[in-house]
C-alpha cells in the first residue's frame, strides 16, 4: 500500500550461527550457538528524514545497516519500504525497488577497487544501462555534485584522500538516484576538518534531492548533528527511540543517559567523564531480563528476570525500561545535566 | 624532573632528496603534566612518538633531534644511544595493543619477561609485581586474566595490558599514541581516567598523541597543534580551548560536531586538506586554507615564537579572547 511510512522495520531480526568444530557437533548435543546480532528491531522512518543508529561495537548497529540494503537477510520479521515487503537479500528484492537503497560504508580504502577508474567507480550502479557517453556525461555531473571535478575521470582511488573518496562513494550511491541511503560510519575513518566536509554534504545533497537517510555512527555528535530521529541500541536491540531533540534533551534509559555522560566534551577542559562500569556483555549470552542491567545503576530485581518492551512514554520517546517513567527519572550523577521531564 | 624534546627532524629519503616530515619539534612535560600532540592524519604526530624512541626505519630517518630524560641528553639520532632508553625512560602505548602484545604468549608472561628485562628480579618477585601492576591498572580478576592469551582479552582489557606494560620500568615518560582511538567511548572513559590516576599517582610525564580533541579537553594540561610536521600552537589547555590564536586551532575546534547542537545548519569546515610531505607551500603551510592569509604569509614562514607561557607560529593570529565563544555544553536547558 502506498501508505504507510517510507521505510518500516518490523521486529527484525538477524542470528549468526556460529560455527562449531566438527568433534562438538557429532558428540555433543548442544543446540546450535548464534549470535544474536539484531533482535527484534522495530523502526521507521518517513520520508526525507534521517533516522540515526547509535550504540557501540558490537550491538548490531552494522548488521541492522547490512539488513537495510539487502547485504543479509533477515532472520525473522519484515521490512518494508515505500509500503512494499523487502524479501529476503538484495539478489531477491525487486531490481527497481532495490536501487532506491543505496549504501555508503565505513572505510573508503576498501569499498573501492583499486584497479577501477573514478569514471567506472561513480557509474557502476548503471553499467549495461547507459552508453560510453551518456556514462561519462553522468560521471562528471556526479562528480560537480560531490564537489569533485572532470580532471578527476580517469585517477584510481589511491590518488584519492580519505575524504575524497568518500566523496566518491557518496557520488556512487547517487548515480543510482536513490531515495534511501544508508550509510555506515561513513565520516568514522576521517579527521574532523574532513569530516565536517563529508557530512556537510551528506546534508546538502539530502535536502536537495529530498533524500532519506539511515545514519549509523558510534559517534553521537556527529548523529547529533544529521538526524532527525535517533535510536540507541545496545546487544542487538534498540533500548531507546526518540525525537532527535528530545533525545538529547531529555535522555530516558539509562544507558542512554550513561552515553551522553561519556562522550569526551572539547568545551569543557578539565571536566571527568563518568565511565559506565563494565563491558559491553558477549551477544552470544545476552544477559536475561534487560542486558543492560549489570552496569545498570538503577536496576531492579525484576530487570534481571524480565525482558522490557518498547513503549512510548510521550514526547515522541520509546524506551524499553522497566524502571524510568515510573518514577521522576533520577538526576544525573554530577548536577549540572539536563533535567528530564517525561510527557 | 621534567622530559625535554629538543629540535626533533624526521626525514624521509626519496630519489630527488630529503623531504622533511617532522621538523622542529621542541617540548618539555614536567611529572605529573600531560602534554596533549593533536593533529590531523598526516601532520607528524605519531612520527613524533616513533621519532622520539628511535623507531623508524628507512627511508625514514630522524635527522636530529635530543631528548633529556633524568638528567641524561641522548642524541636522537644515535640509534644505539637510544635504543636503552626504550621501555627504561620512555614507556609506549600503542593505538592497537595488538602491536605490543604478542600472540603466542599469556600476557602474565609477557608482563614478567619485560619486568625481568629491565628490573633485577627472579621470577616469582617479576610474577608478584606483574600481578600488582595488572591490579593497579584495574584488569578485573588478574591472577586469572594472567594466563589468558591476548585474544582472549576485550579491548579495553588489552589495552589494561599494554599500559601496564608501558610502567614495567616505571620510565619517568610515557608515549600514548591514539591509544583510546579505537575503543568505543564507554571504554574510552574507562582508559581515560586510568591515565588521569596513573599520572596522578606515579607523576610520570605523559605525550598524549590524538586526534580526538575531546580526550585531549579531559586528560591534558598542556595541548600543541601540529601541521604538516611543525608545531603551530602550544597553550595550556583551558587557554587554546577558550581562546585559540592560530586560525587552524580555531578551524579545527569549530568543525567538531556538538552533541545536542542546532543540529540543521552547516559544520564549519576547512575547506582543502592538508599538504603532503614535500608538496608543502613557501610560506605558512597553512595559508591555501586560511581565511586570514596574506601576502606575507604566501612567501614567509612564520617561526614558532613564544609569547608568555604559549607559543605560536602565525603572522596575522586572532587576538586573546577574539575567537567567538565557543558556548558551553551544549545539551539540556
Amino acid at each position: 500500500m502506498p501508505d504507510g511510512p517510507f521505510l518500516e522495520l518490523r521486529a527484525v531480526t538477524k542470528h549468526f550461527p556460529v560455527p562449531r568444530p566438527l568433534l562438538g557437533r557429532v558428540v555433543s548435543r548442544a543446540p546450535a550457538v548464534v549470535v544474536r546480532a539484531v533482535e527484534s528491531v522495530s523502526l521507521s522512518l518517513r520520508a526525507g528524514d534521517t533516522l540515526g543508529v547509535v550504540g557501540e561495537s558490537g550491538c548490531g548497529k552494522t548488521t541492522l545497516g547490512r539488513l537495510l540494503v539487502g547485504l543479509e537477510v533477515p532472520s525473522g520479521g519484515e521490512i518494508h519500504f515505500r509500503g512494499q515487503s523487502l524479501q529476503g537479500g538484495a539478489r531477491n528484492r525487486p531490481r527497481a525497488l532495490q536501487r532506491r537503497i543505496q549504501m555508503v560504508f565505513q572505510d573508503p580504502y576498501a569499498s573501492l577497487d583499486p584497479r577501477w577508474r573514478v569514471r567506472d567507480i561513480v557509474t557502476e550502479p548503471v553499467v549495461g544501462e547507459l552508453s560510453a557517453t551518456a556514462r561519462r556525461e553522468r560521471a562528471v555531473q556526479l562528480l560537480r555534485q560531490v564537489g569533485l571535478s572532470d580532471a578527476d575521470l580517469d585517477k584510481h582511488p589511491h590518488q584519492f584522500s580519505g575524504g575524497q573518496r568518500q566523496r566518491l562513494a557518496i557520488a556512487r550511491a547517487l548515480c543510482a538516484e536513490p531515495e534511501l541511503v544508508v550509510c555506515d560510519e561513513p565520516t568514522s575513518a576521517l579527521d574532523v576538518s574532513v569530516q565536517a566536509q563529508v557530512l556537510n554534504l551528506l546534508k546538502e545533497t539530502q535536502a536537495r534531492l529530498g533524500l532519506s537517510m539511515v545514519f549509523i555512527s558510534h559517534d553521537l555528535a556527529v548523529v547529533s548533528h544529521v538526524s532527525t530521529s535517533v535510536a540507541v541500541m545496545y546487544l542487538g536491540r534498540v533500548v531507546e527511540w526518540a525525537p532527535r531533540a528530545v533525545l538529547f534533551a531529555a535522555p530516558t534509559h539509562p544507558y542512554t543517559r550513561a552515553l551522553l555522560e561519556t562522550i569526551p566534551d572539547v568545551r569543557r577542559p578539565g571536566r571527568r567523564r563518568a565511565a559506565i562500569p563494565g563491558e559491553v556483555p558477549s551477544a552470544l549470552a545476552p544477559p536475561p531480563g534487560c542486558a543492560f542491567h549489570p552496569r545498570c545503576p538503577l536496576a531492579e530485581p525484576r530487570c534481571r528476570v524480565e525482558r522490557p518492551e518498547l513503549r512510548p512514554l510521550g514526547g515522541g520517546t520509546l524506551v524499553a525500561c522497566h524502571v524510568v517513567g515510573e518514577r521522576a527519572p533520577a538526576e544525573p550523577p554530577s548536577g549540572g545535566g539536563s533535567s528530564t521531564s517525561a510527557g | 624532573m621534567s622530559v625535554a624534546l629538543e629540535g626533533l627532524k624526521v626525514t624521509l629519503r626519496r630519489a630527488g632528496g630529503e623531504i622533511p616530515l617532522v621538523e622542529d619539534v621542541s617540548f618539555r612535560i614536567d611529572p605529573g603534566q600531560v602534554l596533549g600532540l593533536v593533529g590531523e592524519s598526516g601532520a607528524g604526530k605519531s612520527l613524533t612518538a616513533a621519532g622520539l624512541i628511535g623507531l623508524v626505519s628507512p627511508p625514514v630517518r630522524i635527522a636530529g633531534g635530543k631528548l633529556s630524560v633524568r638528567g641524561h641528553a641522548v642524541s636522537l639520532e644515535d640509534a644505539r644511544a637510544v635504543r636503552p632508553l626504550r621501555g627504561k625512560a620512555v614507556g609506549f602505548v600503542p593505538q592497537d595493543p595488538f602491536t605490543s602484545l604478542d600472540p603466542l604468549f599469556p600476557v602474565g608472561d609477557q608482563l614478567v619477561e619485560t619486568l625481568r628485562a629491565h628490573l633485577p628480579l627472579d621470577r616469582e618477585a617479576a610474577r608478584e609485581r606483574a600481578l600488582r601492576l595488572l591490579a593497579d591498572v584495574g584488569l578485573p580478576s588478574p591472577a586469572e586474566r594472567f594466563e589468558h592469551y591476548p585474544h582472549q582479552l576485550s579491548g579495553g582489557m588489552r589495552q589494561r595490558v599494554a599500559i601496564a606494560l608501558a610502567l614495567c620500568a616505571e620510565p619517568p615518560l610515557v608515549v600514548a599514541d591514539e591509544c583510546t582511538t579505537a575503543l568505543d567511548v564507554s571504554t574510552q572513559a574507562q582508559i581515560v581516567s586510568l591515565l588521569a590516576r596513573l599520572v596522578e599517582e606515579h607523576g610520570v610525564s605523559v605525550l598524549l598523541i590524538t586526534h580526538d580533541l575531546g580526550v585531549v579537553a579531559e586528560l591534558a594540561t598542556e595541548v600543541a597543534i601540529m601541521y604538516a610536521g611543525r608545531i603551530v600552537e602550544r597553550a595550556p589547555v583551558h587557554r587554546l580551548i577558550r581562546s585559540p590564536r592560530h586560525p587552524y586551532t580555531r578551524a579545527l575546534l569549530e568543525a567538531v560536531p556538538r552533541v545536542g547542537g542546532e543540529g540543521g545548519g552547516a559544520l564549519p569546515a576547512i575547506p582543502g586538506t592538508m599538504p603532503r610531505p614535500g608538496e608543502l607551500p613557501p610560506g605558512c603551510a597553512f595559508h591555501p586554507r586560511c581565511p586570514r592569509a596574506s601576502e606575507r604569509c604566501r612567501t614567509e614562514r612564520p617561526p614558532l615564537e613564544q609569547r608568555g607561557d604559549a607559543e605560536l607560529a602565525c603572522w596575522h593570529p586572532l587576538e586573546e579572547g577574539d575567537a567567538s565563544e565557543p558556548s558551553s555544553g551544549g545539551r539540556g536547558a
